[in-house]
């Protein structure tokens, strides 16, 4: 199918699980690049699985991956409570602890909490 | 020092599934009897669920400021929107890294041990921006 005279796309439909434990599968119908396709083949053969099966799995791992993202876009821009962001996330609160430490956010101390904590400090006996 | 149960389940036993290392600072810090877990009861729990719809903040940061609250003692938290919340429940709140000042400033850490305390938190994964790290360090030795 020609889409715009360049991007080939397939029309393809498959059902999607919101979440694993979540039995009710509703249905997506999108159409797709013709690159994205053959990967999903290429994928399904070498899984050996249905290609609705390989389109939840690979959904569901995208999905992990942006609402991991998106928590630390949180937690950058000072939007919430790590525990927040680790519910955002889907995952434990150590979890997004480490996934914090590893994409190297700093904590946002900055020097004018400093200057409050030290006034702060002045007041303690 | 106390944390509620939630907190201790979350950090304690959720390390142990997740099969992390350095959770034996807690579990020591509470058998030498420090720190302290504090069950809330159903009623506190209610209240504390409470605060944390009123917050948009989940149960457990809502048991942290009910707890503070209720002891009268100050949030230790390296949480930017937990400080915010706290202060604006007139909650005192302090990062671990004034805790560290605090300790030097009181004694109960020389500033060697004071310097050795920041290392550490950095070394666990504490990342501080480092003309804020420099100033926390000439802050320490000019206590």
């Amino acid at each position: 199918m020609e889409v715009d005279g360049t991007t080939r796309a397939t029309f393809i439909a498959f059902r999607v699980a919101a979440f694993v434990s979540v039995r009710r599968l509703e249905t997506i119908t999108t159409r797709v690049p013709d690159e994205i396709y053959r990967d999903i083949k290429r994928i399904e053969e070498e899984e050996k699985a249905e290609r609705a099966e390989v389109i939840r799995r690979l959904l569901s791992d995208a999905i992990r991956r942006w609402k991991l993202k998106r928590a630390l876009e949180m937690l950058r821009e000072g939007k919430a409570t790590f525990r927040e962001a680790a519910k955002f996330a889907g995952i434990r609160y150590l979890e997004l602890l480490d996934a914090a430490e590893a994409a190297g956010i700093p904590i946002d101390y900055g020097l004018s909490d400093l200057a409050l904590d030290l006034e702060a400090l002045k007041k303690e006996r | 020092m106390a944390i509620p149960a939630s907190v201790y389940r979350e950090t304690v036993e959720d390390a142990k599934i997740l099969r992390k290392v350095g959770i034996s600072a807690i579990e020591d810090a509470v058998a030498e009897g420090w720190m302290e877990i504090v069950q809330l009861t159903v009623s506190e729990r209610e209240i504390a669920k409470k605060l944390a719809e009123s917050e948009s903040i989940q149960i457990e940061d809502a048991e942290v400021l009910f707890l503070a609250r209720k002891l009268s003692a100050k949030l230790i938290t390296n949480d930017r929107w937990l400080v915010r919340i706290s202060r604006s429940l007139n909650i005192e709140a302090i990062w671990t890294t004034t805790l560290i000042l605090l300790a030097v400033r009181k004694k109960i850490l020389n500033k060697d041990e004071g310097r050795e305390a920041l290392r550490s938190l950095l070394l666990a994964g504490l990342h501080i921006r480092s003309n804020v790290y420099d100033r926390i360090i000439t802050t320490l030795q000019e206590l």
